[in-house]
Order: structure tokens, then sequence, then C-alpha cells
């Protein structure tokens, strides 16, 4: 039966979809099968795993050369070294001469071609590598130190360290640059950390020794010095600190004195030194200081003095006197000082706990003489406001009078008692316009210093002053004046200060010594001698 | 009649943008790659089994995949080596996903393209990757040597550092013999021969080029597709090369859309599929010319390109397929990913009577 081209068209479709169907049947059945099969294939390939290693030809930078980089061609050097040297072996390392093993690898190229890579693993390779950079770093390192460039040195031995945390030789050198930088306990921590590394390494012992001593820690640094000279006895480095060292040691046992606070009853102040870790925890506490003889208000009350004292010389009369003195108290004490005053009145029957008082409201810690002359002067004030008569009686009175209205008004302004020449003179200059404040200033120097205090610079002036002082109110003063003028003839250079003196002071000397001849507490070999020094 | 046939065997969606599918060379198994939304890395391993596939393996990596290639490692570790979104070229060994094997911050932008030779026993010479990135360069890597690429392709001083889209090994039939085809944004194909660290030959194809593949790695350069945008693709005859023309190309059109990829059967060098921005599947077969050389006016040899015959072309996706891979080891089954988030595992028959 003929069919039409339709027909047949159609028929064909129809087997091409069967015979696809088809074919697609026997493929995925095929397929089938062969998801087994792979499977067995896989699991087989995973079981023969440790194969033959597959000989792989060499990392492609090094056959092409024009592409490599510097540490690249480096690397291949400290492989094929015939004797490999292990990367703690610092001392190999250094001797290890680059250029001769860079020449001895080109020949042995040119023999035999490239040679591949001698590590096993990449870890092995990458180790090696990063110890090389390490090294890098350090040679940088180690030209900013020769350049003085601290910062950018240290920058370059940490990044060392980083590559390569084994190597002794880093931080050593880096303790070395903050040793330059004066950071010492830097320096001692990146020295510990190097000594870890490499115990048998003598830079690092002598930076940290350094650093120690940079820090005061004087026995640490010895047990170092000595620790380098049993790793290297000639090294003259460490002998000559270490000597140095233990005489700095012998000084500070010899001098343990120094430490005390105060000495004697002085109350003189020295420094001593203490390690920062002994050091007082207490927070410093504000001391006021305030500047006398510069408040002109002390001028005006000396001119109001002397007025009243004229005063009282014309009325004579007692009570008067009385309601004066109080009255003049108050104008020239400010307040904190009224209450002194009030207590005044009280001190009749408790001179010392006014004392005590007084002592208390002044910032100065005073000395056991100093409170002693206070007393004495406050029972002169209360003396004098007893019985106004004699109080009254004479211009020395009046004036004797002073030193006791002066005495709170100088303590309020608190001078320490002077341990160098240059702090008296400093006070001097204050003082030397007031008779009074500076007697007493001079009577709280324990004259056995004088030869101390002065040194060489006992000056007409201040000797003039001093011999003045001691005549005015040689009545009131708590000290002896023999031992005045005999520690003051013991002060160097004293002699020539005594051959100029004018007439007028030599008369003054006179007069002083003249005074204990009366006095006859002296022999008269001691004046004799006494005057002989003063050269009267 | 005897017309091949593609057909749909299993399709499966997934929750992340695909990018890329290769098979795991001797199993039953494919990788795929991408990324999810919230921009994290997806590597998943499916078996094929009975008509499905089932999900052995499910990772999230911090940076998203763009591609990936097993191209040079061995059978035995099947190491899969991944460019990422940062820049990063990792190689993962699928059997612990935890952490790479290797890991290198290969280029500053993302890796466009990978390729690997030397593995797998496919070609000779070293185990070599190769990537390219949008930062311009084109970087060949040795697994053994990390952080450093063994080579650096880059444009010379003043030149614009163009994307690059492409990129694929060649010429590995010696040790020492190697070429890296490199694709680019504008539509420059460049020849680098690695044997030479030289240019050898570089053309121009008018429109970015999308994929580039020797029809194969192991021989003497036999064939070069390029694909393009615009819906072209170019085949060059890579045999003979004249010192001024270069190498003989002929161009088609396909798919109407961009061509986004090309890929040589395994079994057959002269049957290749293209991939279009339409979601198309396009098979061709390249036929040789009766002289594939012939000496022009000055008596020097050049090459003779060939014709292409499209055999089959189905239509899977409205979305572009952005990734192909024949399995090697089984003729006609293949896994297409395409940007609709499916992967489909495809077969072809009758490629063995062509």
């Amino acid at each position: 039966m003929p069919i039409s081209e339709h027909e047949k068209k159609m028929l064909d479709l129809q087997t091409q979809v069967r015979q696809n169907q088809s074919e697609l049947q026997d493929y995925l059945s095929e397929l089938n099968h062969w998801e087994n099969d792979i499977k067995k294939k896989e699991e087989q390939l995973k079981a023969v795993k440790s194969d033959k290693i597959q000989e792989l030809p060499p990392v492609r930078n090094t056959i092409h050369k024009k592409k490599l980089k510097k540490k690249k061609k480096d690397k291949p050097a400290d492989q094929n070294k015939p004797k490999k040297i292990s990367g703690s072996d610092f001392r190999a390392w250094d001797k290890f001469d680059v250029d001769k093993a860079l020449e001895e690898i080109d020949k042995n190229d040119k023999k035999e071609g490239t040679s591949s890579s001698d590590y096993e693993t990449d870890e092995e390779w990458e180790l090696e590598r990063k110890k090389h950079l390490a090294g890098l770093e350090k040679d940088k390192g180690n030209e900013f130190l020769k350049n003085g460039d601290l910062d950018k040195a240290i920058e370059a031995y940490s990044k060392g360290m980083q590559y390569d945390p084994t190597n002794a030789i880093l931080p050593a050198n880096r303790a070395m640059a903050l040793l330059k930088q004066q950071k010492f306990g830097a320096a001692e921590l990146d020295s510990t950390i190097s000594i870890s590394l490499d115990p048998l390494y003598v830079k690092a012992y002598l930076r940290r020794a350094t650093a120690r001593s940079g820090m005061g820690k004087l026995t640490d640094a010895i047990a170092d010095f000595k620790r380098v000279l049993d790793l290297e006895p000639t090294n003259k480095h460490a002998k000559t600190e270490l000597e140095r060292l233990e005489k700095e040691i012998d000084r500070e046992k010899k001098t343990p004195l120094n430490t005390t606070l105060t000495e004697g009853q002085m109350g003189i102040v020295k420094p001593i030194y203490k390690p920062p870790e002994e050091r007082s925890k207490v927070p410093l506490r504000l001391v006021p200081i305030e500047e006398i003889g510069l408040e002109p208000r002390h001028k005006i009350s000396k001119m109001e003095q002397s007025e009243t004292a004229k005063k009282i010389k014309d009325t004579e009369g007692e009570k008067f006197d009385k309601l004066l003195k109080t009255s003049q108290d108050t104008r020239t004490h400010d307040s904190s000082d009224k209450h002194e005053a009030s207590q005044k009145a009280e001190t009749e029957q408790h001179p010392h706990s006014s004392n005590a008082t007084s002592g208390k409201s002044n910032h100065v810690a005073h000395t056991s003489d100093a409170t002693q002359e206070d007393i004495s002067l406050t029972d002169t004030v209360v003396n004098t406001v007893g019985k106004g008569d004699e109080f009254i009686s004479s211009e020395q009175d009046v004036s004797a009078k002073w030193p006791g209205g002066d005495s709170h008004v100088g303590s309020g302004d608190s001078f320490n008692v002077p341990t160098t020449s240059f702090q008296f003179q400093k006070d001097f200059k204050l003082l030397k316009n007031k008779p009074e404040s500076f007697v007493q200033y001079f009577q709280a120097i324990s004259p056995v210093t004088y030869p101390q205090l002065f040194g060489q610079c006992l000056d007409a002036e201040i000797l003039n002053t001093i011999l003045k002082s001691l005549l005015n109110f040689s009545n009131h003063l708590n000290v002896s004046i023999y031992d005045v003028l005999l520690n003051l003839s013991q002060v160097k250079r004293f002699c020539m200060t005594a051959m100029f003196l004018s007439q007028k002071d030599k008369q003054v000397v006179r007069d002083l010594i003249k005074q204990l001849e009366e006095s006859k507490k002296h022999p008269e070999s001691h004046l004799t001698a006494l005057r002989k020094k003063f050269d009267v | 009649m005897d017309k091949p046939q593609i057909i749909l065997h299993i399709q499966k969606s997934v929750n992340y943008t695909l990018y890329d599918a290769k098979w795991i060379p001797c199993s039953a198994k494919f990788v795929t790659l991408g990324n999810y939304p919230r921009g994290t890395g997806a590597i998943q391993i499916y078996e094929v089994s009975h008509g499905d596939v089932n999900v052995i393996k499910d990772v999230e990596k911090s940076k998203s995949f763009k591609c990936g290639t097993f191209g040079a490692s061995s059978l035995q570790n099947r190491h899969l080596a991944t460019g990422d979104f940062s820049g990063k070229l990792q190689i993962w060994d699928l059997e612990t996903l935890d952490l790479p094997i290797f890991s290198a911050q290969a280029h500053k932008e993302i890796i466009n393209c990978i390729d690997g030779v030397g593995g797998l026993g496919v070609g000779e010479g070293a185990p070599e990757l190769v990537t390219g990135s949008r930062d311009g360069l084109v970087k060949v890597w040795d697994p053994r040597q990390k952080n450093d690429p063994v080579a650096t392709m880059e444009p010379g001083e003043g030149e614009a550092k163009r994307d690059c889209w492409a990129v694929a090994f060649g010429d590995s039939y010696s040790a020492a013999d190697r070429c890296v085809a490199a694709g680019y944004d504008n539509g420059d194909v460049k020849l680098f021969d690695l044997r030479n660290m030289a240019l050898k030959w570089e053309t121009n194809v008018k429109n970015g080029v999308c994929c580039l593949e020797f029809d194969r790695k192991d021989i003497q350069m036999n064939k070069l597709v390029a694909t393009t945008l615009e819906s072209r693709f170019h085949v060059f005859d890579m045999r003979t090369q004249h010192p001024s023309k270069g190498y003989a190309s002929l161009v088609e059109k396909a798919h109407k859309s961009t061509v986004w990829l090309a890929r040589h059967l395994p079994q057959n060098r002269d049957i290749f599929m293209t991939l279009g921005g339409n979601g198309s599947l396009n098979l061709w077969k390249y036929s040789y010319p009766s002289a594939r050389s012939k000496k022009d006016s000055e008596g020097v040899e050049m090459g003779v390109a060939g014709t292409v015959d499209l055999l089959q072309n189905v239509t899977l996706s409205t979305q572009p397929v952005s990734s192909f891979d024949w399995s090697p080891d089984k003729m006609g089954l293949s896994v297409c990913t395409s940007f609709d988030q499916t992967l489909r595992v495809i077969i072809c028959t009758k490629l063995n009577t062509l």
C-alpha cells in the first residue's frame, strides 16, 4: 500500500522518537552500570592512595630566571649546600659565606644543569624561606642601627622576629637598639628572650647586664657580667663593668647612714636614694610656702610698733599699755594669728600646750632647740605683758620686745635651717635688713656646722651682720656667743675675712669678747686665742 | 536522522547563586560553587545516583566562590582549586573542607576565571594553575610554591588594566612547553608562551571575551575557541601561525545573546557545546578543511580555518547558563548551572556515532 509523503514523514518521526527513546533507555541503564563501576573504581583509587610519588618537574621559576625574584634565587643557594646547617646553629650561620656558596652553586649548575629542591615538603621549604627573610630583616635592622635610625631598626628586628621566632640574634639586636633609646626594661626583656633561645649567646648577657645596671639592679647586672666572663674570660668590657659595679655596691654599703631622713636634733633633711619599688606610696603633700620680707604689711607694722613704743614712753600708763598691746596684736596679725594671740593670755597657765598648738599651726618641723626658744620667747612676751613698767623702761627693752613680738611672725614665715651655703645666702639676702628675724634664724643653726655651712664664702658682710646681731641681742641668745665666735673662726679662710674687718666691726668683736670675759664662764686663755683669731 | 539528543536528566534548584560546576574526576560526583545571598561562599558535592542527585557535602565559607578546577591536582588527591570574590586562590581537599590546604591572596579583586594543567594525568610538566582577575593580571601558580606566582602577565607601564574574563592552558605536550591564553573585556585575546616567557600572539575579537578553551590542553595547540558578547564565537586554528596574519579563524553567530561558554567534549575534541545568555545549549561539530595550511603569495605558510555545524540546540532555562562541564569518565554525561539557581544533569546521546 503506497503511503503519502506526509504519512512517511510521520512514520519516520515515529521511528526516530522510538529510536531516541530506546537510545536514552539504553544510555540510562548504561549510566546506572557506570555509576556502580565508577564507585568501585573510585574506592580502588582511594585504597591505593600511597602510590608511587610521581616525579614532577621543578617549579617553573627555577627554569625561567627572567621572572625570578631575588629571594627565590637565593633559596636554592641555601638548599644546595653540601652540609645543611641547622636553623638553630647561629654560629655556623655567622661563618657561612653566602657569596662563596653561590659561586659553588653556579659551578654545580653548569655541571649538571638545574637541580630541583632537596626539600620533601612545602612546610620545610617555607620554613627555610622565612628564616632567610628573617636574616634579611636583621641586615636591614643592622643598617638602620648603624645610621642611628633606632625606631626603624627596632621595626625591622620585630619583623624578623615574626619571620623566625627561633633566632636569638634578632631579639638581642633589638635589645641593643632599645638600650640606645634608654628603654632598659624592654631591653632586659628582649635580652632574656635571646638568652632563652641561645643560652651561650654572650652579647645577650652583656646587653641584659647593661640594661639591668641602667635600671639600678646592680646585683643582677653583676651576675650577668660574671656569666659573660664564664663564657668568655677575655671579655674586657665585662671585666671593667664588673669592677665598676662592685665598687658602686661597696660605696652603697658604706653609706647606709645617708638613708636616715634627719640627722641628730638639727632636723637636717638629706637627700636619699630609694629604688622605685621601695618608695612611699603615700601621695605627696602640698606644703604652703610664704615669702617673708616681701610683704609691705610687716614694714608698716614695724613702723606702728616703733610709733607705739614712743607713745608708750609718752603716756607711761599701765592700763593703756595693756590695751594698746592687745590692739596692736590684733592689727598686726591676721586672723589665724588672732587665735594665737588669744591663747597668749592662757600661756601663763599652760605655756607648753600653747607652744604645742603654735608648733602645729606652723608647717615647719621645729627642732627641740627651736621649741625651747619659742617657750622662752613666749615667756618674755607674757612677762612684758604682765609687767608693763619693765617693758617700757628703756629703748633697749623695746627692741628686745621685738623678737618676742615677731617670733610669731617669723615662725609663721617658716624658714628652714639651712644645710647649704647657697640656701643660707638666699635666706640672708631676705633677712639681713631684719635683725630680729635674722638672729632667730641664725640661732637655729648649730655652731658646729658653721665651717661646713659657710665653706669658703663667709664674706665680711655676713660676718658683720652676725656679729652685730650677736651684740644687739646678746641678752636673748640661747646659744653661747663663745661657741658661735669659736666656730666662725674655724670657717675656712676666716683669717682673710677677719683681716678685712673695719675698726668699727672689730670694736663689735671686742665688745662681744668683753661680755664673755664678764660672764667669766670661759678661761682667759680661750678668750685670748679667740681675740687672736679675730685679729683684735 | 542520527542527530544527537540533549536530554535533561536531573534538575535541582538550590538556594544560592551557582557560578561553577565541575565533575570530580573518576567518580559520579560533581562539585558546585557559588555564593549565598548574604555574600558567603558555597561548596556542595553531589552524587548522581539512579536518576537523582544527592548532596554529600555542603559547606559555607566566608567568601563567595567564582570558579574552580581540578586541572592541577593528581588523580589520587583530586584537590579542587578555587578562585573567590576577594581574589583568593585556595586549594581544597574535598575529604576535609574545614581548611584549605593552600591559600594565597592571588589578586586584589575577584578572580573571574581559573584553569589548571599538569594534574589528572593530563598534560606534561609541573602542575600549574592560572588565574585571571578584574585587577587586569593573569598569574600562573604552582601549588608547591605558596604566596608567589611563578609567572605574572600584566599590562605594561601606562597601559590600561583590562578586566580579564577568561584564561586557558594549552600546548602542554612536553615538560617545558606550555601556553596560557587570556581574554579581556575589550575583546583582546593574548597568548603567552610560558616556555619563552613571551607574548606569542594577540588579537582582538571586537567584543568582550567570555570564555577561551583549547580543544585539548595536552597536545600541540590545535584549536582555540573564544566566545564573546553579542552572540558570537570564534574558532582559531592554532597549528599554523602566520607572521603577520596570525592564526586563521572562523566566526559563528549563536544563541542570539552572549555566548557564555564553550566546552569541548573530552572524548572527541571536534565536538563542543556552547552556552548562551538565553539559557540555550548548542552542540557543534568542527570540520577541518581539506588542507589545514597553504602558502600565501610570498610562500609563507598560513593556516586555513574549517567550518562548524550545529548538531543540536536546546533551551533549558530563561537565565544565562553560567557553567557547563562534561564528565571526563562517561561520554555524554554533563552538568550545567544557570542563574535561575538550578543545576541540571544533562545527557547527550549518540555522541559516539558522530
